[in-house]
């Protein structure tokens, strides 16, 4: 056998292997979706089966029973993720463009704080969330995100803002731009890409986030998406083609997100990895 | 007094950041550290009491088990973190195709845009013992005999537990390798080739040690989330069988969030951050970054 027969057999070989392993990677989530348009009698006698005809009527049902849970994720998530996007580009700004005393001893301090885990954080934050009074509120939850999404997101914006030529910083003060003026005409749009990226990535983690907001909020009416399914797991045990089509509905804000951001996304984490 | 000014305007702007941390990160731990020393409760006073936290932690089973599940859950999510992003990784780097490499890269990442929670509980039904997928397929099969309840029993809960998510494709930790991997330089990779360097060879001189700072990273990021992550044990088992499947950080939520006891879920929790501390040092010591070697 030649050279090139042998490394066209062993491209075929590597094609075969990483698509099979990507397809079932992606089978629960496809069965989720294919379940979500069987009934339930199809479900449990004829489990296999693709849906003879495709049922919506899980559908209805389903909305009805996550639209309050999603919208609150919703919420919550675009609150928060907006939150973080203007502290970090604030505070990114002053860090990488002002001159001050205690700016390199601030920068450290705050930064010092991803070594400090969740698991410390968790118990002594569940009480005082509780004592200061905004447990079941949406507060309990976008305070406490902001607080952290905003730190890595400071991280990454004081080392892109450094990279803004100092030239446009003086021709604008030379033109009397306020400091607000520069922040917002200069600053805020030369880091977009940067901003995007940052914005996606929390959304992507504070919209699956479930412990904390398990934690904090007993009330109904403000639980997320995460939270209610997991007890409607408990409660619809045997509505197999409801559940699933709930969880299709309460995953689409994500789904488009990351998909509309994929780009952003992909380049926040592979410019993080290259860094390391 | 200009410059002045100018500094108590740069110090304002970042009062909101300030605020937050302090009230959110400050403030807590040091609230955690000092109550992992006292009886705080969610009634009543609380009392100094040393470290008598710590002792009970070590002759509670709860701790000794979870421990050890902990243990065996760190080291399975080290392999599935690091192996198959790896491997794929290889795999999609070594195509010619520059659209299919990207198309590839892609379909690594498109499952990221399920909720977590939705991922979690779609294994909860793939391990349901009536009509779960893993039952069925084995039945399909006419593999009977296999069929259990995979999360009641005691000997296959834990080991359910680490099945979610397979082929474990992390996107992740993939992306994180891949990016590492695009970034060797082409020079470097050329040489070796011209060498006569088998593929294999080439994987262990070359790739393998060009990638330690991103196989660090991806070893401190699921050090990190292994430890903390109780979220798919609760989600799974609630902790059982009996022990089968408790970690300290699910532990740790049950003293607060069911019993109340403050004082000794704080301990558990400063006990986690210095494990997670610890380890973390000795994989920064351990797997310095010396490309150059």
């Amino acid at each position: 056998m030649s050279k090139t027969d042998n490394s066209a057999l062993s491209t075929f070989l590597i094609r075969v292997i990483l698509y099979s392993l990507l397809g079932l990677s992606l089978l629960p989530v496809l069965v989720m979706v294919v379940l979500s348009v069987k009934s339930n009698v199809e479900i449990i006698t004829d489990f296999w089966s693709l849906p003879s005809v495709i049922r919506w009527d899980n559908y209805p049902g389903a909305f009805e029973t996550v639209k309050g849970s999603t919208f609150n994720s919703l919420f919550v998530t675009l609150v928060s993720c907006t939150g973080i996007v203007f502290l970090s580009s604030l505070s990114g700004f002053v860090f990488a463009r002002h001159r001050f005393p205690g700016r390199e001893t601030l920068f450290t301090v705050l930064i010092g704080l991803v070594m400090l885990p969740q698991v410390l954080l968790l118990v002594p934050l569940f009480v005082e969330v509780k004592s200061m009074g905004i447990a079941d509120t949406y507060w309990a939850l976008i305070l406490p995100y902001m607080a952290g999404g905003q730190i890595i997101g400071i991280l990454l914006c004081r080392g892109f803002m450094a990279t803004i030529p100092q030239a446009l910083f003086e021709s604008a003060r030379l033109d009397g731009a306020s400091e607000f003026q520069v922040y917002r005409h200069i600053v805020l749009p030369l880091s977009l890409p940067i901003l995007t990226a940052i914005g996606i990535i929390n959304f992507h983690g504070i919209y699956n986030d479930f412990v904390w907001p398990l934690m904090v909020l007993q009330d109904q009416d403000l639980k997320t998406f995460a939270v209610a399914i997991f007890e409607l797991s408990t409660v619809y045990r045997f509505e197999y083609g409801l559940t699933f089509a709930a969880y299709v509905v309460g995953s689409l804000p994500l789904v488009v997100v990351l998909l509309a951001g994929m780009k952003y996304f992909v380049r926040g984490i592979t410019e993080g990895g290259v860094k390391a | 007094m200009n410059s002045l000014l100018r500094h108590r305007v740069s110090y304002l702007l970042l009062l909101p950041t300030f605020t937050l941390v302090i009230l959110f990160f400050y403030y807590p731990a040091l609230s955690g550290i000092f109550h992992a020393f006292t009886t705080w409760q969610a009634v009543g006073d609380s009392r100094w009491v040393g470290l008598d936290n710590f002792i009970f932690m070590a002759t509670d089973p709860f701790i000794r088990h979870s421990l050890y599940n902990q243990l065996l859950l760190t080291l399975a999510d080290m392999v599935k973190a690091l192996v198959p992003p790896f491997i794929v990784a290889e795999m999609i780097y070594s195509l010619r195709s520059e659209r299919e490499r990207y198309w590839l890269r892609t379909l690594c990442v498109i499952p990221m845009v399920a909720p977590g929670m939705v991922i979690i509980l779609m294994w909860y039904f793939i391990y349901d013992p009536n009509v779960g997928l893993l039952n069925q397929a084995l039945v399909g099969m006419g593999l009977e005999d296999l069929k259990r309840a995979w999360l009641g029993d005691p000997n296959f809960a834990l080991g359910a537990i680490v099945g979610i998510g397979f082929p474990w494709i992390g996107a992740l930790a993939f992306l994180i390798l891949y990016a590492g991997l695009n970034n060797i330089p082409g020079d470097i990779v050329d040489a070796a080739r011209i060498d006569g360097a088998s593929k294999f060879a080439r994987i262990l001189q070359i790739d393998l040690p060009m990638l330690v700072p991103q196989i660090r990273l991806v070893v401190l990021l699921t050090l990190i989330a292994s430890i903390q992550d109780f979220g798919r044990v609760l989600v799974m088992t609630g902790g059982g069988p009996g022990y089968a499947t408790y970690v300290p950080a699910l532990w740790m939520y049950e003293q607060t969030f069911l019993m109340s006891h403050f004082g000794y879920a704080s301990a558990i929790g400063v006990t986690l951050f210095l494990v997670i501390l610890t380890s973390s040092l000795i994989v920064l010591r351990v797997m310095k970054g010396d490309v150059e070697d």
